[in-house]
């Protein structure tokens, strides 16, 4: 049993975290992410780490409190800092673990990594201390989604398109359809794009088709049934108003600095955290549109 | 000037991405200003241009890699008179001068619109040059810093899948004839600062040299650019377009010597927008 109260066990045998809808902080130490496990009966598989070892290490004791079966797979949903940097409290925990992600995580790995751990102090202050890239030991590419048994329950990793980042993975528990969208899905704050507009809402059509019993954000909480609709409707109503406001500031020849002050703007009561990221937002969404 | 080539192509003063206060950066600015002001101009007087040349540019910029800025010249022009090159000067960023426009009377007010990489909070100049050489200047500050150091999020294969590929919007078209068109290329435009600390190495600079636009034999605008450029470059300006109609050819050149050319016409635009109206996907 878990006695832990870092996670929640939101579905059987599936134990979250679920971090503040807050922008990475000293204060809060980078916890603002959600991370957890899945425990099947043999082993057990952890999907993304927190942003920090101190992090990594509180999700480590957490499972350590819900069962003593062996952490042999680590997920690594993309390369965002909040996701990534408490990945090495489990590489050392145990040596021959399993270290999954995308495709093109590791080149985007040797890119951008050193930047973020470079800045990283910046961010969360002292929580960075210690932190490390891990790289990964096995890939997934968009064509082959992998299984792994983790014993009596099977879990799905999926490689998608260039959607949040160009390195985004999800993780389906088959068992439960409980589907780990990590940042695929924000909910209540407003989701940051670092991958493509046109094709992350390419991506949430096919999220909403597929009717998952379970859907488990990357910042939020949890839902189930028509919450999880309103939810992918709430992300997609965003990006959809961001995409048609700046088509129509290209059309009138507008231009960049245009589409940062007055894009999406309508959407601002909507999301928690709009100011500090919109503007990068349209930026990013600019960039693409342009080139259409 | 003879040292402009050199000075859009190579670090001056290598900046660390700190953030210091404002008030300090700001004089810290003034300084390497008048540095730098003898690298480019030598004892040159460089006039107040503020009563009718205008710099526009974000104070607090959101991306220190794309910050749009926008320069108009609010005089008149003439075969007699006119502005024969714009620059622009970033005092705090290890490639100080960030490119020189060469225009001409074509170009009516002159004025343009382009996006540069900000390293570190600095003073951003424009500084126009007139055909009988007189030398004018305004500035802004921004608040903006990383910049030049930080790595491209973009694709890094998409990146080079894309290298060269242009854009050339045809846009306003006055009833004097004056054209407002925008070119993009797609270039990663490496500055040689952004670091890889797996191979110890900094990614080489690879960055777009010159551009040159032309209508014919007419030339309507010629660039020379350096790493405090954007990636994917983008310039917005104006210029004659004597039929409505006329042919532009770009030509663009890298700093690895690879050169790609492309031509477009007005009305090629309006059909190809039309198309893509038509098209229930869009």
């Amino acid at each position: 049993m878990n006695s832990n109260s870092f996670v929640q066990e939101v579905n059987d045998g599936i134990y979250t975290h679920v971090g503040l809808q807050q922008a990475p902080s000293p204060e809060n130490g980078g916890d603002m992410s959600v991370f957890g496990f899945i425990v099947g009966q043999n082993e057990v598989a952890v999907v993304d780490s927190g942003h920090s070892v101190a992090l990594g290490e509180q999700l480590l004791q957490a499972i350590h409190d819900t069962t003593d079966k062996p952490i042999n797979h680590l997920i690594l949903t993309h390369l965002h800092p909040d996701h990534i940097f408490g990945a090495s409290v489990f590489t050392h925990h145990n040596k021959d673990i399993t270290v999954w992600a995308h495709a093109n995580y590791t080149a985007q790995m040797e890119h951008i990594g050193p930047y973020y751990l470079e800045g990283l102090s910046n961010e969360i202050g002292d929580a960075a201390k210690g932190a490390q890239l891990v790289r990964p030991t096995h890939i997934i590419t968009e064509s082959q989604p992998v299984s792994l048994d983790l014993g009596g329950r099977t879990v799905r990793l999926e490689a998608w398109p260039t959607a949040h980042t160009n390195n985004d993975v999800t993780v389906l528990d088959e068992k439960t359809d409980s589907f780990i969208a990590s940042d695929l899905l924000f909910d209540e704050r407003v989701p940051i794009l670092a991958g493509s507009l046109l094709g992350w809402r390419r991506v949430l059509q096919e999220i909403k088709q597929r009717q998952h019993a379970m859907i488990i954000p990357g910042h939020g909480n949890a839902t189930t049934g028509t919450d999880s609709d309103e939810l992918i409707g709430r992300l997609d109503g965003y990006f959809s108003v961001l995409e048609s406001d700046i088509k129509r500031i290209l059309k009138e020849g507008g231009d960049i600095q245009q589409a940062t002050e007055t894009a999406a703007k309508t959407e601002k009561n909507k999301w928690l955290l709009f100011d500090l990221y919109n503007g990068r937002n349209a930026i990013n969404a600019f960039k693409e549109l342009e080139w259409l | 000037m003879t040292s402009i080539r050199f000075l859009l192509a190579c670090c001056t003063a290598i900046a660390l991405a700190v953030s210091v206060p404002v008030h300090a950066a700001q004089e810290q600015s003034e300084e390497l200003w008048l540095d730098l002001k003898d690298q480019l101009f030598d004892e040159r007087t460089l006039h107040d241009g503020s009563d009718w040349l205008e710099l526009d540019a974000p104070y607090r910029a959101m991306d220190a890699a794309i910050v749009p800025i926008s320069v108009s010249v609010n005089r008149e022009q003439s075969d007699d008179i006119y502005i024969k090159n714009l620059m622009i000067v970033i005092d705090e960023n290890p490639s100080p001068l960030a490119a020189v426009f060469n225009m001409s009377p074509t170009n009516g007010n002159a004025s343009l619109d382009t996006r540069i990489r900000i390293d570190r909070y600095t003073h951003v100049r424009a500084i126009a040059e007139d055909n009988e050489g007189n030398l004018y200047t305004v500035a802004r500050f921004v608040k903006a810093a990383g910049g030049c150091s930080a790595p491209a999020l973009a694709d890094m294969a998409l990146a080079k899948e894309r290298m060269g590929q242009m854009k050339f919007k045809f846009k306003e078209l006055t009833q004097d004839g004056m054209r407002t068109a925008q070119l993009l290329i797609s270039h990663p435009n490496y500055s040689g600062l952004q670091f890889n600390q797996v191979t110890m190495r900094e990614i080489p600079s690879h960055f777009v040299d010159s551009v040159e636009v032309r209508s014919g034999q007419r030339v309507l605008l010629k660039v020379e650019s350096g790493i405090s450029m954007s990636e994917n470059p983008a310039f917005t300006f104006r210029y004659y377009d004597i039929s409505g109609n006329d042919a532009v050819t770009v030509r663009v050149t890298d700093s690895e010597g690879m050169v790609f050319e492309k031509e477009w016409r007005p009305d090629d635009e309006r059909q190809m927008s039309q198309n893509q109206l038509s098209d229930p996907k869009v």
